[in-house]
């Protein structure tokens, strides 16, 4: 049956996940950084992680930015 | 089947079959629900401080996926569509994700925290999901304030079953950052909240605006449909508060631009008198030559009144259901005491035959003397 998927990861694998996309390296010497604010990602702050031409980004938990990665999402979560 | 023949059957099949053929049974009957009442489980074992392996992983989603799904299914059942279709949680991790397939699927991923007290990780994936998901094809065309107020409404509605912690932080940090500011997204938010108190925001206001989302526009004004958008909000806010035997509001309203119209079927003199011919006219000199497609008929009387009028339009519109509602009815005591009771509506939905696949510019009727009401 068509179902809407939203997609998760659960912190028990969100390390892996973030080593799978060569992400883990720059989480860990504090390079990685939120999409809007820029602020420095840490494991408090890890909102989403959203593709943006071509590479994907991540984006902290404060309010602004939730709603501003929101704005920039323009399609439909994906159905399948 | 009644409430006393479903209980004939669950003595029959615990006698036969057990506790567990009942509990296969209700699954099956209500899966939502049972999905819902799954993930409460996991939950209550989890806040009582049960240490299983996936426990917090699995109780979110079940819930998630219960609470949105019953609430769908209860709600949105009559609308077509994406916003009708079951949604899922699904996990991505090492094994299963790569960064390939992220890209192509130009999916959003979103982190599900296991240390939070206050599931906000959950109210987030509420949010985010009807923002893009459910509403995504109805507000299409529609204000920034008006999205938002339908939005806040809506996932308001399927947190307001959840505990109290969760609720809270829905209403802190979602709810009254809006609302304090007293901005048109409030005003908009209360008097949504008033038609959904009334049974109209999904059957009607949220069902025309997927029709609307639906529409491809060859010539698009963003202004007038927003204009259009809030004429439908008041009407229905008016139609909501007024008063029997008050003759304050007009009998029907339509878009100037959007495709719709409001018609009450309503003065019980006239129906009497000339019975469904006054609004069938009006559907068929008024509404259809100026290309309204959907006429919701919104009355008090009986269905047999409203199915008479859908039968002398019905080579030009076709019914897509009649539902009938409870709603709140208002009136004056001799006293000048205003009072209010329970009571039952109808609606009916008339979809236009042979609709274009593009529109194009619309006026509104004129109004004249062969307006009903």
């Amino acid at each position: 049956m068509a179902h809407s998927a939203l997609r998760a990861v659960h912190d028990d694998d969100l390390v892996g996940l973030l080593e799978k996309l060569d992400l883990k390296e720059q989480f860990d010497r504090g390079e990685l950084r939120c999409r809007f604010c820029e602020d420095v990602i840490s494991w408090d702050n890890l909102h989403a992680l959203f593709p943006e031409s071509g590479t994907i980004r991540v984006v902290c938990d404060k309010k602004d930015c939730r709603h501003r990665m929101v704005q920039k999402l323009d399609h439909n979560l994906q159905v399948s | 089947m009644s409430g006393d023949d479903i209980v004939q059957v669950l003595k029959y099949l615990l006698s036969a079959g057990g506790p567990l053929a009942v509990l296969a049974v209700l699954i099956f009957l209500f899966p939502e629900q049972s999905q819902k009442w799954w993930g409460f489980f996991l939950r209550s074992l989890h806040n009582h401080g049960v240490s299983v392996p996936g426990l917090h992983k699995a109780y979110t989603r079940h819930v998630f996926q219960g609470e949105v799904n019953s609430f769908i299914r209860s709600n949105c059942d009559t609308i077509p569509g994406v916003t009708a279709m079951p949604v899922k949680m699904v996990y991505v991790d090492a094994a299963t994700a790569s960064k390939k397939a992220i890209l192509q699927d130009n999916s959003v991923v979103i982190r599900i925290k296991k240390d939070d007290p206050r599931d906000k990780s959950f109210v987030h994936a509420v949010c985010l999901y009807v923002e893009k998901c459910l509403l995504f094809k109805a507000k299409r065309y529609i204000s920034e304030p008006q999205g938002k107020a339908t939005e806040l409404l809506v996932s308001m509605k399927i947190l307001e079953s959840e505990p109290l912690a969760i609720r809270d932080y829905f209403l802190e940090d979602h709810l009254h950052p809006i609302l304090d500011k007293k901005t048109k997204t409030a005003s908009l938010f209360s008097d949504l909240k008033l038609i959904d108190n009334h049974n109209i925001f999904f059957r009607l206001y949220l069902r025309e605006l997927n029709f609307l989302g639906e529409s491809v526009f060859m010539d698009r004004r963003d202004q007038r449909i927003h204009d259009d958008v809030d004429r439908l909000i008041q009407f229905l806010k008016s139609f909501c508060l007024r008063e029997i035997g008050s003759d304050d509001m007009d009998p029907y309203v339509a878009g100037t631009y959007c495709k719709f119209s409001v018609v009450i079927v309503g003065k019980k003199l006239k129906l009497d008198v000339h019975g469904a011919t006054p609004y069938a006219n009006h559907i068929k000199n008024k509404l259809l030559p100026n290309g309204v497609n959907t006429v919701y008929l919104l009355s008090g009387t009986t269905p047999e009144q409203v199915q008479e009028v859908a039968k002398q339009v019905e080579s030009d519109y076709e019914t897509l259901g009649l539902e009938s509602y409870t709603t709140t009815l208002y009136w004056r005591t001799s006293e000048g005491k205003r009072k209010s009771r329970k009571a039952s509506n109808r609606m009916m939905v008339l979809r236009r035959k042979n609709r274009p696949l593009v529109e194009t510019n619309y006026s509104a009727p004129d109004p004249d003397d062969s307006t009903p009401g």
